[in-house]
C-alpha cells in the first residue's frame, strides 16, 4: 500500500469529519460509500474503519462542542437510552422485515425533513424566556459567535421527541446507519432547538451508538490498520476543522448544507430501496 | 482555549459534568493519537510493513509489548474506542456527585446499555 493511497484515504476521511462533525451525523454515511466506491477498499474492511472513525469523529468533534456549550449532556443521555433501546428492538426486527420499503420511508422522511429546514431557515426559535416550563431540567445556553448572541433554549414536546427517538433508533438498528442523520432534524423541528445545539448533542450521541459496532470489529480483530489508521488520522483533522466550522458559520448558512446533505442522503436512499441509485 | 461550556444548564454544578466530559474525551483522543503517531514511527524507522489484520487483543498486546507498531497502532485504536465508554461512566459519576440522581440514573442506564450491546455482539 502506497503513501498516495494513504494520503486518498486520510483526505476522504477528513472531508467526511468535517460534513459529520459539523452537522453532528459522524461521518459513516460519507466514509462507507468513498471507500468503496472510489477508492476500492472491500466493504467489511471499510465498515470496520468506518465505525472507528465515527468514533474518533465524535470524540473530538465533541470535545470541541462541549467547549462551545453546543452540546446538551441531559438530554443526549436521555436520548440515547430510547435510542438505543429502539437499535436493539430494530435489529431483532430486521430478521423479518423487507428493508427496502423502510429506506423508501427513511428516504421520503429524510428529504421531507431537509425541506421542512430550510423552510424555516429565516425564522429562528426566539430564546426562551426565564419562566419557560422545563420540567425535566434541560435548560441551556450557549453563545453564537457567529452571530454574537447568547442563545438560551429550553427542548420542547420532549416526550415526542423520545418517542422519535426511538422510532430514530429502530430504523438505524434495522437499516444499519448512524441515528445522527435522524435526530438532529428531530430535534430541530420536533423539540425546537437550535441547530448548532442540535448538531452538538447528536455528534456526542453517534459516539455512543458507534462504540457497539467498532468493539465487534476490535475483538474480531477485523481492523486493517493500513485502511483505519489513515481514516483516524484523517478525522483528527476533519473533526477539529468540522466543529470550528459550526461554531463560526451562521445559522441559516449550517441549514443550507443540512439541506443538501440530507436532500443527498435521502434521494439516495429512495434509488438504493428501488435498487436504481448510481451512487451505489 | 475559552471554555463556555454552558449547555447542561448554566449552574455551576452542572459546569462540573461538563468539564468532566470534556476532560475525558480530550485525553483520550490525545492519547491514542500520540500511540497512533509512535506506531507509525516505530513503522518508518524499523521498516514494518503495516499488516492486514490488527489480530485479536492478545496479539496486539504481545506485539506491544515488545515493541512492534502494531500493538501501538491497535492500543490507539482501543483507547479512542473507549473513550465514550469511560465518559459516559464520568458523566453518570458527577451527576450523582453533585446531587442530580435523576440523570445520574438515566446516564448509567446509557453505560449499562453499553456494556450490554458490548458483551452480546462481542460473545
Amino acid at each position: 500500500m502506497d503513501l498516495d493511497y494513504s494520503l486518498a484515504l486520510g483526505l476522504a476521511a477528513a472531508l467526511a469529519a468535517i460534513l459529520g462533525s459539523m452537522l453532528g451525523l459522524g461521518g459513516g454515511v460519507f466514509i462507507v460509500p468513498l471507500f468503496t466506491l472510489y477508492l476500492g477498499v472491500d466493504p467489511k474492511i471499510a465498515v470496520g474503519a468506518s465505525a472507528i472513525a465515527v468514533v474518533t469523529n465524535s470524540v473530538v468533534g465533541s470535545s470541541n462542542h462541549l467547549r462551545n456549550g453546543f452540546t446538551n449532556i441531559r438530554l443526549s443521555m436521555l436520548l440515547q437510552v430510547s435510542t438505543a433501546i429502539g437499535a436493539i428492538v430494530g435489529a431483532i426486527i430486521a430478521i423479518w422485515a423487507d428493508a427496502s420499503l423502510l429506506k423508501a420511508l427513511l428516504g421520503v422522511i429524510l428529504v421531507y425533513s431537509a425541506f421542512s429546514m430550510i423552510r424555516s431557515r429565516k425564522a429562528a426559535y426566539p430564546n426562551a424566556a426565564p419562566g419557560t416550563p422545563d420540567p425535566l431540567a434541560l435548560r441551556a445556553t450557549y453563545p453564537d459567535p457567529a452571530s454574537g448572541d447568547e442563545v438560551h433554549y429550553v427542548p420542547q414536546r420532549v416526550g415526542v421527541g423520545v418517542g422519535v427517538s426511538t422510532g430514530a433508533g429502530v430504523l438505524s438498528g434495522m437499516l444499519g446507519i448512524g441515528g445522527g442523520v435522524i435526530q438532529v432534524p428531530m430535534m430541530n423541528l420536533v423539540m425546537r432547538m437550535p441547530v448548532k445545539a442540535a448538531a452538538g448533542t447528536s455528534s456526542f450521541m453517534v459516539g455512543m451508538t458507534a462504540v457497539a459496532t467498532a468493539a465487534v470489529f476490535y475483538s474480531s480483530g477485523k481492523i486493517d490498520p493500513r485502511v483505519a489508521v489513515p481514516a483516524m488520522l484523517g478525522v483528527f483533522i476533519g473533526s477539529n476543522l468540522g466543529s470550528t466550522l459550526t461554531k463560526r458559520l451562521k445559522t441559516d448558512r449550517l441549514i443550507l448544507v443540512f439541506f443538501v446533505i440530507l436532500t443527498y442522503l435521502g434521494v439516495s436512499m429512495i434509488l438504493d430501496a428501488f435498487d436504481t441509485n448510481p451512487f451505489g | 482555549m475559552t471554555e463556555h461550556f454552558s449547555a447542561s444548564s448554566p449552574g455551576p454544578e452542572s459546569r462540573q459534568v461538563t468539564a468532566s466530559a470534556i476532560k475525558v474525551l480530550t485525553t483520550g483522543w490525545r492519547l491514542s493519537f500520540a500511540l497512533v503517531i509512535i506506531g507509525l514511527v516505530i513503522a518508518i524507522v524499523r521498516d514494518e510493513p503495516l499488516t492486514g489484520e490488527l489480530g485479536t487483543f492478545a496479539h496486539v498486546f504481545d506485539e506491544l509489548i515488545t515493541g512492534h507498531s502494531n500493538g501501538f497502532l491497535g492500543l490507539g485504536i482501543l483507547v479512542m474506542i473507549l473513550a465514550p465508554i469511560v465518559s459516559s461512566a464520568t458523566i453518570a459519576i458527577n451527576f450523582f456527585r453533585i446531587g442530580d440522581r435523576r440523570y445520574g440514573l438515566i446516564t448509567t442506564a446509557v453505560f449499562v446499555i453499553l456494556m450490554v450491546s458490548i458483551t452480546l455482539s462481542v460473545f
